[in-house]
């Protein structure tokens, strides 16, 4: 087999042990499992083709949503099912087939979050999905960290009014 | 509100340290208005974390980990489905074999795995020969195999999944002597009947990441494994 440069092999084993974090991250920013999949699926590719720019002094997670972020832009997005509305299984978080309460609340805040705009989406999922700090979501958005707080602020307020109109509706 | 929101929000976010965070802290204490924004701020995150949380323990598609492994998806795979096979078998991982029983099936003919002579637990009969002769395309009698990787120290290993009364699924290496099952897992039995050959596919989280662990280098692809085997298995 060829000698692999060290550089890959670390990067390939990061993204192996990532996987979980990339698929959250990507089912919070496509709106299906199978668009969400494809997502994770061309990033990986795209970081093994640029692995030489990964630096042990740059958080690996960051770097991958930073990729992950620009492979949805510029390809998944357009290439994506376009059907908003998406079956339960589809949702696919855990969701099982007895609806008890706790189950339609997760459901109905993946709803809102997919329902939110682009750029407030990509801030919510960095920062409230995958727990990255501010300055950790702004670099991977590769934007000011005051943008990266008032999207992640009007997403939030989005959230809350979405989540609350749901609650109107069922009482 | 002496506090924006936004810095509530900052707050909540744990964005703020030293006197600021004291500060409003301090406000929070004597103004219900304010310690009520927090909490708001701190619930929906907690909510959007957790609606997302479960993708966490789903198992991981093959095709991704092949993407991160480099290998090339074995040519003519059956695409096979196993619903049975849920995320619950991640928590029925017995990293060293438990219980012989699982792999005895009843009325086999041979039992499937052995003790080695140095205590080590290895596959015999015919999962023994599924994983020196059967290739990742291939379709065995009982036996499927996934992944064929090099471990760190050199060892040839490949995953594998069976059906012996229940799914089972896991990863063996080839050292001077036999195949060393290094890695078992199993799914409950299911009426159904789940296919074992999904196993070989699917894997649960905690192989896969024993396998990140201990691979070295690319997964092998068709060609390299046709070779490998060719070789034996060595060198």
């Amino acid at each position: 087999m060829p000698k692999e440069s060290a550089a890959s092999e670390q990067v390939r084993r990061q993204v192996v042990e990532l996987l979980p974090r990339l698929r959250r991250f990507a089912r919070a920013i496509a709106r299906n499992v199978h668009d969400a999949d494809d997502l994770v699926q061309l990033s990986i590719e795209r970081a093994l083709l640029k692995c030489d720019q990964w630096r042990p002094e740059l958080k690996f997670d960051g770097w991958m949503f930073g990729i992950m972020r620009n492979a949805w832009i510029d390809e998944v997005r357009s290439r994506s099912r376009r059907d908003r509305v998406f079956a339960p299984e589809e949702a696919g978080v855990g969701v099982g087939h007895d609806g008890t309460e706790s189950q339609v609340r997760l459901l109905a805040v993946q709803r809102a979050v997919a329902d939110l705009p682009e750029e407030q989406r990509l801030a919510v999922a960095l920062v409230l999905v995958e727990g990255l700090s501010y300055k950790e979501a702004a670099d991977a958005l590769e934007v000011p960290i005051g943008t990266l707080t008032s999207r992640l602020a009007r997403g939030r307020d989005a959230l809350q009014a979405a989540l609350s109109d749901k609650a109107g509706e069922r009482s | 509100m002496k506090f924006s929101q936004d810095m509530l929000m900052a707050y909540a976010d744990g964005e703020l340290d030293g006197e600021t965070r004291r500060a409003i802290e301090a406000e929070m204490a004597i103004d219900p208005q304010v310690a009520q924004e927090v909490e708001r701020q701190r619930a929906m995150r907690a909510d959007v974390g957790a609606a997302f949380a479960g993708v966490l323990d789903e198992q991981v598609p093959d095709r991704l980990l092949r993407a991160a492994t480099k290998a090339k998806p074995a040519p003519q795979r059956r695409q096979w489905s196993w619903p049975e096979w849920t995320s619950i078998a991640a928590s029925l991982v017995i990293g060293v074999v438990a219980g012989r029983a699982i792999l005895q099936p009843p009325g086999a003919k041979q039992d499937l795995i052995a003790t080695g002579t140095d205590g080590h637990i290895i596959a015999s009969g015919q999962l023994a020969q599924a994983l020196s002769e059967q290739l990742s395309a291939e379709d065995g009698s009982g036996v499927a195999i996934g992944l064929t990787f090099r471990s760190k120290s050199g060892e040839y290993c490949r995953t594998f999944g069976t059906r012996v009364g229940m799914n089972v699924v896991g990863f063996a290496c080839r050292d001077a002597e036999a195949w060393r099952i290094d890695m078992l897992s199993t799914s409950h039995p299911t009426e159904t009947g789940g296919d074992y050959r999904m196993a070989s596919t699917q894997l649960p989280a905690p192989i896969v990441q024993a396998i990140a662990d201990r691979m070295q280098g690319e997964a092998l692809d068709a060609d390299q494994e046709a070779i490998a085997r060719q070789r034996r298995w060595r060198d």
